[in-house]
């Protein structure tokens, strides 16, 4: 029987006055490349941090790769936050080194391919980065890992919108760890669209539909960008 | 994995450690303009005045250290790396002694050196007979240190602790941590009595019956008493705040 990548069972999240998450149920299927779309406070970060280990759910199961979210998990999932979350001191090599030591599985020749991909340099401080820069660095430390699950919130944020195709096709292409499951929360539907194989829709921290990507388009005859609209207003 | 955190904490103190050390340096240079005006004695006490002010600091440094990767948006990166709550929580406890203790030793040092230059200012050494201690008040000096040093890094503790309670909610934060920081003060102190009462009674040594008959001996056996008492509660406390740290505390 394979293992799917995430499993969550009447998942839910509440806060003192909100509910992040209502009851949310999913299966994200092993090495696929999946779609977390939504509007601001749908709850789409909080279900990505639940299931890196970041938050604990109020109710419900959460299993990841199998295991409930923990330190195991964190060996074989790579998360990587919509904000800058790295020390502004280090430098970008300071960073990967510090990576490295606790991720055995970062490999320092692809950072060298990658640094050159993303055109940043090794000697940078992180703090002198700009936004888009910082985007692309997430990106490097991600993407240079041998991780089974990466979680991608809002990975294109800041990056200029020229290098945003190129990069998102490099993430599902020629960068992307064979059998790898992606799974990629974002707002820019039109430019994401084409690397999707599964996408999941969250409205008010439920998941308002989901589906494989191919079989919604041919059912209903639009494109996501379209079903967002739909979906979500 | 736990000295790689460890030496990340440090790397992150450089700054703040070399802006203390020189101000540390500096307020000693200050000290031999000001021994013609205030004469020798008073400049050299004057010399181990930042030794208070280092004791503070370092009671809310492993706060600030936790503190800061929250505000600055760095808590996700590093909760999402494998290292336990417990790893993380000691790191920075460690960080914040070691910066403490470098920088009262480099006092201390300092202090030593304007001791050494009294000659230069007229002034006689004290005789070499009077620098000599008793075994008894080395023993009471190293007891004493070890007291302060548990009691910064247990009120570190419960500083860090504090703040991550008011992490586990998602309003309120600066409220709840305030509300936890008295709770565990309280909770502390009083772990510390009924401690303290419970071996009172296994030594025969109380506070109360030093009061009565104050003797060196039976001081020392007290200091040494509440030196178990604090690695206790310590002990309880860690465990607590890493627990938090790992399963509770949100980013």
């Amino acid at each position: 029987m394979i293992i799917p990548a995430v499993m969550l069972e009447n998942v839910v999240k509440r806060y003192p006055l909100t509910r992040a998450l209502d009851g949310v149920n999913l299966t994200i299927e092993s090495g696929k490349v999946v779609g977390l779309l939504g509007h601001n406070g749908s709850g789409k970060t909080t279900l990505l941090k639940i299931i890196a280990g970041l938050r604990t759910p109020t109710s419900g199961q959460v299993r990841v790769l199998g295991m409930a979210p923990g330190l195991e998990t964190k060996k074989r999932v790579a998360f990587l936050p919509e904000v800058n979350t790295f020390y502004n001191w280090m430098t970008v090599d300071d960073l990967l080194k510090f990576v490295k030591s606790f991720h055995p599985d970062l490999d320092l020749e692809k950072t060298a391919e990658l640094k050159a991909f993303m055109n940043l340099k090794g000697e940078s401080k992180i703090g002198a980065l700009s936004k888009g820069q910082q985007a692309r660095l997430k990106l490097i430390v991600g993407l240079a890992r041998q991780a089974d699950l990466l979680l991608l919130d809002e990975p294109l944020a800041g990056i200029d919108p020229p290098s945003r195709a190129k990069i998102l096709h490099a993430l599902v292409g020629e960068l992307r760890q064979e059998g790898q499951t992606v799974v990629i929360s974002t707002h820019e539907v039109k430019e994401a669209e084409p690397i999707f194989d599964h996408v999941i829709f969250l409205r008010q921290g439920r998941v308002a539909l989901e589906g494989e990507a191919e079989a919604l388009r041919a059912e209903t005859g639009h494109s996501m960008e379209e079903l967002f609209g739909e979906v979500l207003e | 994995m736990f000295f790689q955190l460890y030496r990340k904490e440090l790397n992150g103190l450089r700054n703040i450690f070399l802006t203390l050390l020189g101000l540390i340096m500096g307020i000693d240079l200050f000290l031999v303009t000001r021994v013609r005006s205030w004469g020798y004695w008073t400049a050299l006490h004057v010399t181990l005045i930042p030794l208070i002010f280092l004791l503070i600091w370092a009671m809310f440094r492993a706060f600030m250290l936790t503190r800061e990767e929250w505000k600055e948006g760095t808590a996700p990166f590093l909760r999402s790396l494998p290292l336990s709550g417990w790893s993380i929580v000691g790191a920075k406890l460690l960080a914040a002694f070691t910066e403490w203790l470098f920088l009262s030793l480099a006092t201390v040092i300092f202090s030593g050196l304007f001791y050494a230059t009294a000659p230069l200012w007229g002034v006689e050494w004290p005789a070499l007979p009077d620098l000599f201690f008793s075994e008894q008040t080395v023993q009471f000096i190293v007891v004493s240190g070890l007291n302060f040093a548990l009691g910064i890094i247990l009120t570190g503790l419960i500083f860090q602790l504090a703040y991550l309670l008011g992490r586990t909610v998602n309003r309120f934060n600066a409220l709840v941590s305030f509300a936890c920081t008295v709770l565990l003060f309280y909770l502390t102190a009083k772990g510390n009595d009924i401690l303290s009462r419970l071996f009172a009674n296994l030594s025969g040594i109380s506070p109360e019956t030093i009061s009565l008959s104050p003797n060196a001996n039976a001081v020392l056996t007290y200091l040494k008493l509440n030196i178990v008492i604090m690695l206790i509660e310590f002990a309880f406390l860690f465990v607590v705040t890493g627990w938090v740290m790992e399963k509770k505390a949100e980013s």
